[in-house]
């Protein structure tokens, strides 16, 4: 079938998210998609139990691949990737979607590969849900925007050398250009993603739908398996992000690389020097500001000068009182009639 | 008119000639004043190619055809002992000599000239009455005219303006050469018709030159005072289009005006105001059909049922290579349906609105069950699901809503399934679809494009909203462009600011309401879906006022369809169209805040029940001294400016 997506689910004991992850796959408004589940380490029967009651329904669209021993996040994408023979992918885990993710995201991805073939991939806009866990209980506390500021059009390769701009959850990209790629890379236990991403854009390009279609759930309060590991592994973050950087500088000095190292490194500095001088932006937004509160000033004092124009009854009134009775005898009347109107 | 009418019929005794002046007696013009048919003329002339071929002549043209006429008339004082009398082909002659354009060219200039007059030249009510009774006395009319146009010319204008009058009885200045200015024409009709002036009366309205001048010479006058006109050309920084849009709208405010407007006040507002208004947004939309090469209209229910009215009528007839649609829709009945992505700024849409709703009720409307989701509610820290959700529990309701979001769009896939079949069907196989409603935030497109699934993807949707706010920037995508008329966006920010928060979108949703319920939902029967309308009881007397209001904005067209007839649309593409409805807003009378401000106004999707006035009245004591509840009135207010005049 044209246009099939496959859909790779990682767990490794965070079963208890499972079920919310097969439903949002389940709930797909569009039906040409494979799922492979790869247990990266859980029991296969708790596994199987939730996974068989989805498998009666959608047959052999479902896989289940069961690692005895866990072999990584970045190795377990490779593996179900490699089960995959669709036309697109797209890496689930235990994140969710909206029923019309994946069908408007492939339309709109073909929409655009007529003109520009170049495209490979696309990503939509990502809500944050922040959660916790109470024993097998899930409670979502909030929701946030996670990157609409991404502007539509074309992901900037420039830009996602300074970091990661969205979560696999919202990314659909050609299976062919990520097997050419080499898949993820096993190597890396964080960051996989990011990496993934720059290799994809200096081949091909990724478009953004700018409509927030993806949730990306974080469960800050949890550590170990029920943690994620952009939240639970921060400082292994850092560390990685040190290795990539200094590895492709080290390529590019050496003469092996292709200018990524340099490029990266000097992008991230430049980053630092714009937000360093946001401090000047404060100023400027202040004077906007005050504009503003200037502006609603106008408009408050339009009300108050219409009100007095439309309100000269009263002041008419106090002086024809002065004439006719005269000043002291006038306020003496007009305080009287002002205790009277309490 | 039966006064004059009297009077004419006491001053006929003896009397066996009657003359008519032609302009501004017989004939008025629709515009604000007589030298502004030049600004018309090259408004007609915008798309033609004569713009291409003498660009700084064209552009300049208005003030060019007034110098030429002004040269033309001193040349003809020397030579023909001070009557200063010219003729359209005189004035023309001068025109070639100082701008060095071929005879086509002058010839175009000229017809074009002749046509507008044509068109902007009306008989009065009053007129045609004197010119009936005159005739039904047998008593010879003939026409007198100080005029540099053709007298053949005018024989036919007055021929087709229901004058009967044949040519040998039409005297005019340019080609006698004598005028009434100086009193000499009189002399010279006199002397050509061998008629006695005391037996001879001259109806006119020029004080000197039909008034004093013929009383001079023992013609018995009467004062046509049923036009008012200055003739001035006032230098503007005005667009092209925009001074003779401006000219046209001015003439409102003449006193030959009144007789074009309807009797009932309500319609009169809907003629004087709002046709203008809406004149212009129709004017714009096609021009943005047209240019957007869109095969089909869709008019959103609603405020968009007056607009495809006047679009069937009026402009259908301009472009009949579109087709159209009206769909049943709302806030309420589109949200249930639309919900594929999570848009934080769109979950305040589903209970902000002055009018407080329940918990249950706002969950009713997305189709939650509240029993299920009972621990969220508390959770949040609501104590019932039956508490009403204020300004200061916004928050709650966000985050609850927030928390339920895999629920809610899992609801509303459910009702796409159902239900989107109703849009589906609308849209058929048309690709380049336009969406047609008032506007203001997108919110409906947003929802529209979305209720539809798929089919999004495969068409071309735009939205061409009569204004659209900074707030639509939220709702734009390339996938879902809009365009308002007179805001759009950020591109005016004290428009937006008049209609936001003094009343203006309140206002018009009056104006534009159809004569049918809300859009509730949608129900499948036998396989088809149709909408569930809202019964109009609460809103009786708010629909019987519009519809009035519509009938004076339908009478503005059917006056004002000549435009559309000898214009192209891109020479009455203009913002002056909007001031009439700017005028009522900032200023509006006594009568006008008394009736606009008794309106009431829901503004809370899908609960039209709970309605407030958009200028209440308060009481003499609370008016006096404008006390808190003063105050507090003024607050709540939609139409602030509206509140004060009414309480004056």
């Amino acid at each position: 079938m044209i246009n099939s997506v496959g859909i790779v689910i990682r767990i490794k004991d965070d079963i208890i998210l499972l079920p919310r992850a097969l439903e949002s796959v389940a709930n797909q408004s569009y039906n040409n998609w494979y799922l492979v589940i790869v247990n990266d380490g859980s029991m296969p029967n708790v596994v199987n139990e939730f996974v068989d009651p989805y498998k009666k329904q959608f047959g052999d669209r479902i896989q289940v691949i069961h690692n005895t021993i866990s072999v990584g996040m970045e190795a377990a994408s490779n593996i179900g990737l490699n089960l995959l023979d669709t036309d697109y992918a797209i890496i689930h885990d235990n994140n969710t979607w909206s029923p019309e993710f994946l069908s408007r995201m492939i339309k709109i991805l073909i929409k655009e590969q007529q003109s520009l073939p170049n495209i490979q991939g696309i990503v939509c806009y990502t809500n944050r849900v922040i959660e916790t866990v109470n024993g097998n209980l899930v409670t979502i506390e909030y929701t946030e925007p996670f990157n609409h500021w991404i502007p539509a059009g074309l992901i900037s390769l420039d830009r996602m050398l300074f970091d990661n701009m969205f979560p696999p959850i919202s990314f659909i990209f050609s299976l062919k250009i990520c097997k050419e790629l080499g898949g993820f890379n096993e190597t890396l236990p964080v960051l996989g993603d990011w990496d993934f991403h720059i290799r994809f854009l200096l081949k091909n390009d990724i478009c953004v739908l700018p409509e927030p279609m993806a949730f990306y759930h974080h469960r800050p309060s949890a550590d170990g398996v029920l943690g994620n590991s952009l939240i639970a592994g921060l400082d292994k973050h850092r560390l990685y992000r040190s290795l990539l950087t200094n590895k492709w500088l080290r390529d590019d000095l050496n003469g092996n690389g292709n200018g990524l190292g340099i490029y990266c490194n000097q992008r991230e500095h430049i980053e630092h020097l714009l937000r360093n001088s946001w401090g000047h932006n404060d100023r400027f937004r202040e004077i906007n500001d005050r504009f503003s509160e200037v502006r609603e000033n106008i408009d408050d004092n339009k009300h108050k000068l219409n009100w007095l124009i439309h309100s000269t009854g009263p002041i008419e009134k106090f002086f024809s009182i002065l004439r006719r009775f005269g000043i002291t005898q006038g306020l003496k009347r007009i305080g009287r009639l002002l205790t009277s109107w309490k | 008119m039966e006064i004059t009418l009297n009077k004419i019929k006491s001053s006929l005794i003896n009397i066996e000639i009657v003359s008519f002046d032609i302009f501004d007696t017989l004939l008025s013009r629709k515009i604000g004043a007589p030298v502004d048919v030049f600004e018309l003329v090259r408004s007609k002339l915008l798309m033609d190619d004569i713009v291409l071929k003498c660009h700084d002549t064209m552009m300049n043209y208005p003030h060019l055809r007034r110098l030429s006429e002004s040269e033309a008339r001193k040349v003809s004082q020397k030579e023909f002992e001070n009557e200063s009398e010219v003729t359209l082909d005189e004035i023309y002659s001068i025109f070639k000599k100082k701008t060095n354009i071929d005879d086509e060219m002058i010839s175009l200039l000229k017809n074009t000239e002749l046509e507008v007059e044509s068109f902007v030249l009306y008989a009065p009510n009053i007129a045609r009455e004197i010119f009936k009774l005159i005739r039904k006395n047998q008593i010879k009319i003939i026409a007198i005219s100080d005029m540099y146009l053709p007298k053949q010319y005018l024989h036919k204008l007055l021929i087709s303006n229901g004058y009967d009058i044949s040519l040998d009885e039409i005297f005019v200045s340019g080609e006698e050469r004598y005028s009434k200015h100086t009193g000499n024409l009189y002399k010279k009709v006199n002397k050509n018709l061998n008629i006695s002036f005391e037996k001879w009366l001259h109806i006119g309205d020029n004080l000197h030159a039909d008034i004093k001048n013929a009383s001079s010479h023992g013609i018995q006058t009467f004062h046509a005072n049923w036009s008012s006109v200055e003739n001035i050309h006032i230098p503007s920084s005005a667009q092209i289009n925009d001074y003779s849009i401006s000219s046209i709208i001015d003439f409102l405010d003449t006193k030959q005006a009144n007789e074009f407007f309807p009797l009932d006040e309500w319609s009169k507002i809907g003629y004087k105001t709002f046709g203008p208004l809406i004149f212009g947004y129709m004017v714009w939309l096609l021009s943005q059909l047209k240019s957007n090469k869109i095969d089909k209209a869709l008019f959103m229910a609603r405020d968009a049922y007056m607009i495809l009215k006047l679009y069937k009528e009026y402009f259908q007839q301009y472009n009949s290579s579109i087709s159209f649609e009206y769909i049943y829709a709302s806030r309420a009945s589109l949200y249930p349906i639309s919900i594929t992505d999570w848009p934080m700024h769109k979950i305040w849409h589903f209970f902000g609105g002055k009018s407080k709703r329940t918990v249950r009720q706002v969950f009713s409307m997305l189709g939650l069950d509240v029993d299920l989701h009972i621990s969220d509610i508390y959770q949040v820290g609501f104590l019932s699901p039956d508490d009403i959700i204020t300004d200061e529990q916004g928050h709650k309701m966000h985050t609850l809503i927030n928390r339920l979001y895999f629920q809610i769009m899992q609801k509303s896939k459910e009702n796409r399934e159902t239900f989107s079949q109703y849009f589906i069907d609308i849209i058929q196989d048309s690709k380049n679809i336009a969406l047609i409603d008032i506007g203001w935030s997108g919110n409906i497109q947003a929802a529209f494009s979305r209720a539809i699934c798929d089919k999004w993807s495969d068409i071309n949707l735009s939205g061409f909203y009569l204004g659209l706010f900074s707030s639509a920037g939220q709702n734009i995508s390339p996938y879902n462009p809009m365009k308002g008329w007179i805001t759009s966006l950020s591109t005016n920010w004290n428009i937006e600011h008049e209609l936001t928060q003094d009343g203006g979108v309140e206002i018009l949703e009056f104006v534009l309401t159809a004569n049918h319920g809300s859009t509730l939902g949608y129900e499948s029967v036998n396989g088809k879906i149709n909408p569930i309308l809202e019964k109009l009881e609460n809103e009786s007397e708010y629909n019987t006022n519009a519809m009035k209001l519509q009938s004076g904005i339908i009478k503005y067209f059917e006056d004002h369809q000549y435009l559309l007839d000898n214009f192209s649309l891109e020479s009455l593409l203009s913002h002056e169209w909007i001031k009439p409805f700017m005028r009522l807003l900032k200023e509006p009378t006594k009568q006008e805040a008394e009736m606009l401000g008794n309106l009431t106004h829901s503004d809370t999707a899908g609960e039209n029940s709970i309605r407030h006035y958009l200028s209440p009245k308060v009481s003499e004591n609370d008016k006096k001294t404008k006390n808190a509840i003063y105050q507090n009135a003024l607050k709540e207010s939609f139409w602030k400016t509206g509140f004060i005049v009414r309480n004056s």
